[in-house]
Parts: structure tokens; C-alpha cells; sequence
């Protein structure tokens, strides 16, 4: 999607050059949520100030989000239907594949591709494994485990400085 | 503060209640505030709030959802929160719980901007990502386990439940070493499902 909004706002419409594009979505990288809101809010609000960034939010996220009230409405209303019910039976498994995908394309990123690179970040791999035993095991809640994740990270950058 | 909704059943649809907007907006609020690292990671966040938390969902429902959700485009987290606040308290639900999940960080993209360029190479700005990051793996990792039951079904459903798992992993296969995009990936999965699972 970031590749759309690219062509969109730097290419057709030339309200960003591609430098300030990037410092945009380096910042919003930093934040929470998904990056189409961040990146739309901020450039609405750069083009035509609160009036802009509002239009530019709705315009992303609104038609999507009445999508799928529409059919995720219509999809519980014929639940029972089998056609349907097969059909999402083979669905739920890629979903899953897709989310392994996901976690593989992080390991990466985060914690290094050589054994090497693991070995250096030993703290970030232990916060990993002590995150899924605490998510698993003790059903701790994520939203401590991030604060938590947060505070050991900038106790390590205060300790190396 | 009326939590009473502890089975959200498909069948009659919307449960209408206004005592839910309060709860709906809290937890969507969570969800936008603390969805570190991409779109996917509203997942483990939203899970906790609907299922474990709340008690809206159930986790086949929940799964169900977010399949829906994941093959219509759009930011996730906006799309899920519009379509579970209308599920659970009608329209006003849908924009309470859609406004909750992007409107604090929209602003706060918009008021900080100036303060990034500040704060940009702060090394504690770096150290809180650097430690939320091996966080949001593990949750996504998580979810992941805590999908396998409702997508595979019990061991006991033979075949049906051997199909499934070898699905997954041809699926990843398929990802990892064509390349193979998320849409076809669910599109061959549909099909699979009509031609093994009718």
C-alpha cells in the first residue's frame, strides 16, 4: 500500500518530493497502527491543513471499513450456507501460512541472519522467547509485554551510551 | 459498566447495546495505541481485547473476522474495528470504535512531526523500538499458535484435519520460495476448501 500512496502523492500529485516521503513514513514507522492511517493524516494535514487530513483519512480507510462491514455482514447472515462454509474452510489455513510469512520476513530484521548476528543480539532474542512463554503460558495481556519491551530496549540504549 | 456480553452469537445481529460504546472505545483505543510494527501486529492486540479480554468473540469467530478482513483491502485495524463496533452496538458503535482506533495516532502525527526532526537519532526513541520489536514477534508468533485450533479443526476430524495442515505448509512453501502473493495464496485456499470441504 505504501508503494500506491507513493505513486499517488509523490508521483501524480507532487505534495511530497520523495525525501520528505521518507522522513515521513521513517517517523511514522516509530508510531503505532497501521502505516496508510499515519501516512494519510500527515499528508492531508501538510496539503490542506485539519480539513485535509481528515478527508485524506476517510478517504483511506472509510470505504474499505464499510466493505467489509458489508460483507463480513452478509458472510454471517449465509454462515450456514455449505458453499460459503467450504469456501472459508480453505481460507483459514492460509491465513495462518500468511501470518508465518509474516513472522519469517521479521526474523530477519530484527534479529540478524548469521548465528553471528543472533549472538549479538542474545537480549533481543531472550526478550522474544520470555515474551511467547509470558503470552502463551501466563496469557499476559500484549499491552504490558510492549510497554515491557519498550523500557528493556531503552534501558540497553542508556547502558551502551 | 455492563460486560455482559460474554457470547457475541451469530445469529442475531447487531446486539444492540449503548453500554457497550464506553468498553469499545477503550479497547480500540488500546488496539491503535499499542499495534507496533506493521499491520499485522493489530492482530495479537485485538485478539486480547475481543476474545480474551472481552469476550466479544469466541476464537473461531475472531478468526473468521480477521479472514474476512484480510482479504479485503484496507488498513486491517480500521476495517476490523468498524465492522465489530457495528456488530456489537450498530452504527454508533462502527464510528466509535473505527474514530478510537485512528484518530489519536493521526493527531499525534500530526502534532509530533515537528518534534521528530528533533528527536529522530535519539538513541532512546531507537532503544524503545529496538526492545518493542522482539515483543511484536513473539505475539505474532503467538497468534499464530493460537490460530492453529480454530483453522485446523480437532484431530479427530480425520482427513479434514490432515488436509488443513499439509494447506499450511504448502502455503508457506509456496510464499516462501516462489514468492507466491498473499491474494493467490487465499485464492487457491478457497478453492481448496470447495473442491476438499464441501
Amino acid at each position: 500500500m505504501v508503494l500506491l500512496i507513493q505513486d499517488e502523492v509523490i508521483t501524480l500529485r507532487g505534495w511530497l518530493s520523495m525525501e520528505e516521503f521518507l522522513d515521513v513514513y521513517a517517523f511514522g514507522n516509530a508510531l503505532p497502527s497501521p502505516i496508510a492511517t499515519k501516512l494519510a493524516s500527515f499528508i492531508g494535514f501538510h496539503v490542506s491543513g485539519w480539513p485535509g487530513a481528515v478527508a485524506a483519512l476517510a478517504g483511506v480507510a472509510v470505504p474499505t471499513a464499510l466493505l467489509l462491514i458489508l460483507v463480513a455482514g452478509l458472510f454471517m447472515r449465509h454462515r450456514k450456507n455449505r458453499v460459503i462454509n467450504a469456501i472459508i474452510e480453505g481460507v483459514r489455513p492460509v491465513v495462518v501460512a500468511l501470518l508465518v510469512l509474516v513472522v519469517w520476513d521479521f526474523f530477519a530484521p530484527v534479529f540478524g541472519l548469521t548465528p553471528a548476528d543472533w549472538l549479538g543480539n542474545w537480549h533481543l532474542i531472550v526478550l522474544a522467547v520470555l515474551s511467547l512463554v509470558l503470552l502463551l503460558r501466563f496469557r499476559v495481556h500484549p499491552v504490558p509485554l510492549i510497554i515491557a519491551g519498550g523500557a528493556v530496549g531503552m534501558l540497553f540504549a542508556l547502558l551502551a551510551a | 459498566m455492563p460486560e455482559d456480553t460474554g457470547d457475541a452469537q451469530t445469529e442475531d445481529l447487531p446486539l444492540r447495546g449503548s453500554g457497550l460504546i464506553g468498553p469499545l472505545a477503550v479497547s480500540f483505543l488500546r488496539v491503535g495505541l499499542f499495534a507496533f510494527g506493521g499491520g499485522a501486529s493489530v492482530i495479537p492486540v485485538l485478539r486480547a481485547e475481543l476474545v480474551d479480554r472481552r469476550s466479544w468473540l469466541n476464537a473461531e469467530e475472531f478468526l473468521d473476522v480477521y479472514t474476512l478482513g484480510s482479504t479485503l483491502p484496507g488498513p486491517v485495524g480500521s476495517n476490523l474495528a468498524a465492522y465489530v463496533g457495528w456488530r456489537l452496538a450498530g452504527w454508533p458503535g462502527a464510528l466509535v470504535a473505527f474514530g478510537s482506533s485512528v484518530l489519536p495516532v493521526a493527531a499525534a502525527m500530526i502534532l509530533l512531526a515537528t518534534l521528530y526532526a528533533t528527536y529522530r537519532e535519539n538513541p532512546l526513541v531507537e532503544g524503545f523500538l529496538t526492545g518493542v520489536r522482539p515483543v511484536v514477534v513473539a505475539m505474532l508468533a503467538a497468534v499464530v499458535w493460537e490460530f492453529m485450533k480454530p483453522a485446523l479443526g480437532r484431530v479427530s476430524d480425520g482427513w479434514r484435519f490432515a488436509a488443513k495442515a499439509i494447506l499450511i505448509v504448502v502455503m508457506v512453501t509456496l510464499g516462501l520460495s516462489l514468492g507466491v502473493g498473499a491474494a493467490w495464496l487465499i485464492i487457491i485456499g478457497g478453492a481448496a476448501g470447495l473442491v476438499l470441504f464441501r
